[in-house]
Formats: structure tokens, sequence, C-alpha cells
């Protein structure tokens, strides 16, 4: 089935996010196995996993528009009317309930003594978690004809 | 208690201005056809600002198109 320009921005965004952040996973697995977890590597391997999961979102996007025919293919989509900027409102809700739930159980970790570098990878995580689940929700939106 | 819900005669009015398509109507108001399918599903209440100017241009008074009905069973 042919997704929307919104769907396939929406697929896009979220197959950049996963895969964003299956890669910081691994990364962060490795420099664990190396005893290397420590702030400096973190911090950076942060920033990569943002600018990766930009720059995916946009080579999926690209790719999705290619193979459905699909116009605009380089620029992102934005809310065009009154229902995807509701639908997009909905997303936001999910996106910050899920980052929100992130950043409360990384203090939870902090106060419980855990590695700083561990509270600020679920932070994070918690942000490209709340990516994806924004997704399904526009997802779910747009497919059940809200 | 009883369910109200939104109904419309967009199909109707489409169909009476020469079966206008979902499209042509999407470009007329300035939003996706996607969004013109959810009005005519009743799966999307419009703004009172997008349901008149729906109204405008099938030159139709807004309770032509729009009515506030109990939901069928």
């Amino acid at each position: 089935m042919k997704p929307s320009i919104q769907e396939a921005s929406i697929l896009a965004s979220m197959g950049g996010a996963l895969l964003g952040l299956a890669g910081y996973g691994v990364y962060l697995a490795s420099l664990y196995k190396a005893d290397q977890l420590d702030v400096p590597h973190v911090g950076l391997s942060t920033l990569g996993l943002m600018l990766a999961c930009v720059v995916l979102r946009h080579l999926l996007q690209w790719l999705l528009h290619r193979c459905f025919g699909i116009r605009q293919a380089w620029i992102p989509f934005t809310p065009m009317d009154e229902r995807d900027k509701l639908i997009e409102l909905k997303g936001m809700q999910a996106s910050y309930a899920t980052s929100a739930v992130g950043f409360v159980a990384s203090l939870l970790l902090l106060w419980s003594g855990a590695d700083a570098t561990l509270g600020f990878g679920l932070i994070a995580t918690s942000l490209v978690a709340g990516e994806v689940i924004s997704g399904l929700v526009r997802l779910y939106q747009y497919r059940s004809e809200y | 208690m009883a369910r109200f819900v939104l109904k419309n005669t967009l199909r109707t009015q489409r169909f009476l201005h020469g079966e206008m398509t979902q499209q042509d109507l999407a470009d007329r108001l300035g939003v996706s056809r996607q969004t013109v399918i959810a009005i005519e599903k009743s799966k999307y209440s419009p703004s009172l600002e997008l349901a008149f100017q729906i109204a405008q241009v099938f030159g139709v008074s807004l309770t032509e198109i729009f009515s506030y009905e109990e939901e069928d069973k």
C-alpha cells in the first residue's frame, strides 16, 4: 500500500531513529566491554546518535519517496493543514510523555547511585524512543483516517 | 445518553458540482486529499473556518452541508 507523503515522512523518521538507536546501543556496548564507558565517550556518541538520526531520516525519506514515486523527495514534510497539525500535536504529546518517563527514570537511577553515563544514556535513549512512539501514534491516526 | 456526530453532504455536493474530485476540492481548500476523505467519512470534524470555506466552494449555506445528528445505531 502506497504511503502518503505524511506517512512516508513518519516512517523515515521512525526508521532513522531506530537505526540510530541500534547503532548507539552497539557502540555503548562496545565501550562498556572495553571499559571506556566514560563521560567524554558517551557525550561524543550521543552527539553522533543525533546526527546519525537526522542523516538516516533524510536518506530513508529519499528512498521511500523514490520507491513509491512521491514528489518532493528532499523536502522534509511539514504539517500542511489543520488535521496534520492536530495529528502532529498528538504525536508530540506521546513523545513528551516518553521523554519525561525516561528523564525521571534516569534521575531515579542517579539517585540510586548508578553511574552518570548510564543516566545520560537513558535520557538520550528515551528521546529517540519518544520519536519512535510519536511516529507510531501519528501513523495510527493517519491510518485510522482520523 | 444519545451520541451526536457531525454529518455532512460532501459526497452529494461534489456530485452536484460536476463530479468534483476529492483532490480538486482539497486543492481549492488548501488541504490534503486525506483530510477531505476524513471529513467526508465524518472521521474528522473540520474547524469552523474550514467548514465555511467548504460551504463557499459549493456556494451553499453551512447547514446545507453540515448537520449535527444523533449517531446511527
